[in-house]
């Protein structure tokens, strides 16, 4: 007679095939377009290629040559630029406007849907719409800035404006996200908790500061890290169309320089280094920042 | 509970009010700048509320954005939808409750990869394309988008693990086949993830820029982020309201999907990315 543990073995232990039914396809794809391409990254970055002539092994070369390339070295400044004043503001902007909006009042359903929509717009027609908007005549920002009496800067071509622009489509693409993560932490708060400090005396900020925001920590990490890789990666299409790196230079983030390395001047060995290298550094930056994670946290 | 002041709520709501018409501001200019006439949308100083409505606006931005990139924007979106569905919800399932040597390894060969962005292997990928003789295919630009299957895997593998072993025990003893408690037991009761993943993918489906402007060239699969984006980039002359008007039915379609389907966008979306 069979345990139950052991039955339950036999049970759950189908037949290869249909473990290979199930698995087997979608491992086929992910082996050749995500696990080879992984190690073809890391392999090209040895190489110099140019998509022509056969490769040839260089050795590190394309990593020593990185600190050496002017334009790699102002792709990194602008890209830890647009860190600073992309992520930092992403994260405060979610929290403050969670806690706002963490309430109830007739309409506030409507409100939220809108606060959501730029979740949803792509980031090409967001770029393409944010141009306009940051158009010097025709757009409205110069329009209201006016109003208070401040002549506003022409945003995309100014080399100290530009990178703020994109800063805040960045933030304005990037916070519905990071608003809803903390919207559904902030719910799960015990009342109690908040009522006892409002008793002690404390005001809105204070109960924001003390209570609020340390109970909330975890997400603040989980909004960071999807911001921060957000803003390496995917703030590619708003450059690409908004400002097309420049201008001169003065948005030229990694991986904008990365697509040119690879795809215009085909230096493919390069361009790979250069990917590799933000991999490393994202790793890096992410396990710094992970807090230490209590055994057993496979579920 | 302590009574807040009526002036402390009024303030709460004016200030809620205040933010969501500032974050809601590009979208009102993208809806009045897309009707207005060429003339209008170049006057200085521009206009909050367009005197002259131009519908015709319409005709010319799709003329511009073609018919055929809205209908490829679709097959692309539901087909990437469709196929990585079905991989990651059988992967995701098979993880979660099937017993087989290396479905730990497979995992956490998951996990690890959720935290490779597609962009570093956009080299690699691009060169196994192109010695596929893929570029320029539908298989070529569809498949290496449904390769991304790790995040697909993980949310329904988390699904799934919570799932109660008896039901399928059940259902075995009583002999059911893998496929049959699978398609009759699994998938009736898996409604709301599967409706959350679509959301999101299909959403991610239809912005996506990047891959569509590598693998392809021909006009012949050209997707709407690489139509609108050519609004910009390469013709100069489109005035604002019809390039306006391009971003406007681009985006309109996924804005009524959002809409119908937000409850299980939101829910999806903030439940998969806590775990």
């Amino acid at each position: 007679m069979a345990s139950p543990s052991t039955r339950k073995r036999v049970l759950n232990t189908p037949p290869w095939g249909w473990v290979g039914l199930f698995v087997a396809p979608g491992m086929l794809l992910f082996t050749l377009f995500i696990a080879a391409p992984i190690v073809i990254a890391f392999a090209l970055s040895f190489y110099d290629w140019d998509l022509i002539s056969a490769p040839r092994f260089v050795g590190l070369a394309n990593f020593l040559a990185i600190p050496a390339d002017p334009r790699a070295v102002n792709s990194i400044v602008r890209t830890a630029y647009l860190v600073a004043v992309g992520v930092v503001p992403t994260v405060i902007v979610s929290f403050l406007l969670a806690a706002l909006i963490n309430t109830r009042f007739p309409g506030i359903k409507l409100l939220r849907t809108i606060l959501l929509l730029p979740l949803v717009i792509s980031f090409v027609a967001s770029a393409v719409l944010w141009r306009y908007i940051f158009d010097p005549h025709l757009g409205p920002i110069n329009l209201l800035l006016g109003l208070i009496g401040i002549s506003g800067p022409a945003w995309l071509q100014s080399t100290s404006w530009s990178m703020p622009a994109v800063a805040v489509v960045i933030v304005w693409l990037r916070f519905p996200l990071g608003m809803l993560l903390y919207l559904a932490a902030l719910q799960g708060i015990d009342p109690a908790l908040l009522e006892a400090a409002e008793l002690d005396g404390a005001g809105t900020w204070q109960r924001l500061r003390h209570v609020v925001w340390p109970n909330v920590r975890p997400v603040t990490f989980l909004v960071t890290i999807i911001t921060l890789r957000g803003v390496l990666f995917d703030s590619f299409d708003v450059i690409q169309v908004m400002t097309g790196g420049g201008p001169i230079g003065s948005t030229d983030i990694l991986i904008k320089y990365i697509y040119d390395a690879a795809f215009s001047q085909l230096k493919l060995g390069y361009a790979s280094a250069l990917a590799v290298a933000l991999l490393l550094i994202v790793g890096g930056l992410a396990l710094a920042l992970t807090p230490p994670r209590s055994a057993g946290g496979s579920r | 509970m302590t009574v807040v002041p009526f002036w402390r709520r009024a303030l709460r709501v004016v200030l809620t009010i205040t933010v969501t018409a500032i974050v809601g501001l590009p979208f009102y200019w993208l809806a009045i700048s897309a009707l207005k006439t060429s003339v209008e949308v170049a006057a200085y100083p521009p206009t909050w509320f367009p005197h002259q409505i131009r519908i015709e606006n319409a005709g010319d931005a799709m003329a511009l954005l073609t018919f055929g990139a809205l209908v490829n924007s679709v097959i692309f979106s539901l087909s990437v939808t469709l196929l990585q569905l079905l991989l990651a919800i059988s992967t995701g399932f098979a993880i979660a409750k099937m017993t087989f040597p290396g479905s730990r390894a497979l995992l956490w060969l998951f996990v690890v990869t959720l935290f490779v962005p597609f962009h570093v292997l956009l080299i690699p990928t691009f060169l196994i394309v192109r010695d596929l003789n893929w570029i320029d295919t539908w298989p070529g630009l569809v498949l290496p988008v449904v390769a991304q299957l790790s995040f697909g895997v993980f949310v329904f593998r988390q699904f799934y693990v919570g799932f109660p072993d008896e039901l399928l025990e059940a259902a075995r003893i009583d002999g059911a086949s893998w496929g049959q408690v699978f398609t009759l037991i699994v998938l009736p009761l898996s409604g709301p993830v599967i409706a959350a993943y679509v959301s999101v993918t299909i959403l991610t489906a239809w912005n996506m820029y990047v891959w569509p402007l590598v693998s392809t060239t021909t006009l012949d699969l050209r997707v709407l982020p690489i139509a609108l984006s050519a609004l910009v980039t390469q013709r100069a002359q489109i005035t604002p309201n019809v390039a306006m008007m391009g971003v406007l039915i681009s985006t309109l379609p996924i804005i009524v999907i959002f809409l119908s389907l937000q409850r299980y966008f939101v829910n999806g979306l903030v439940g998969a990315l806590k775990q």
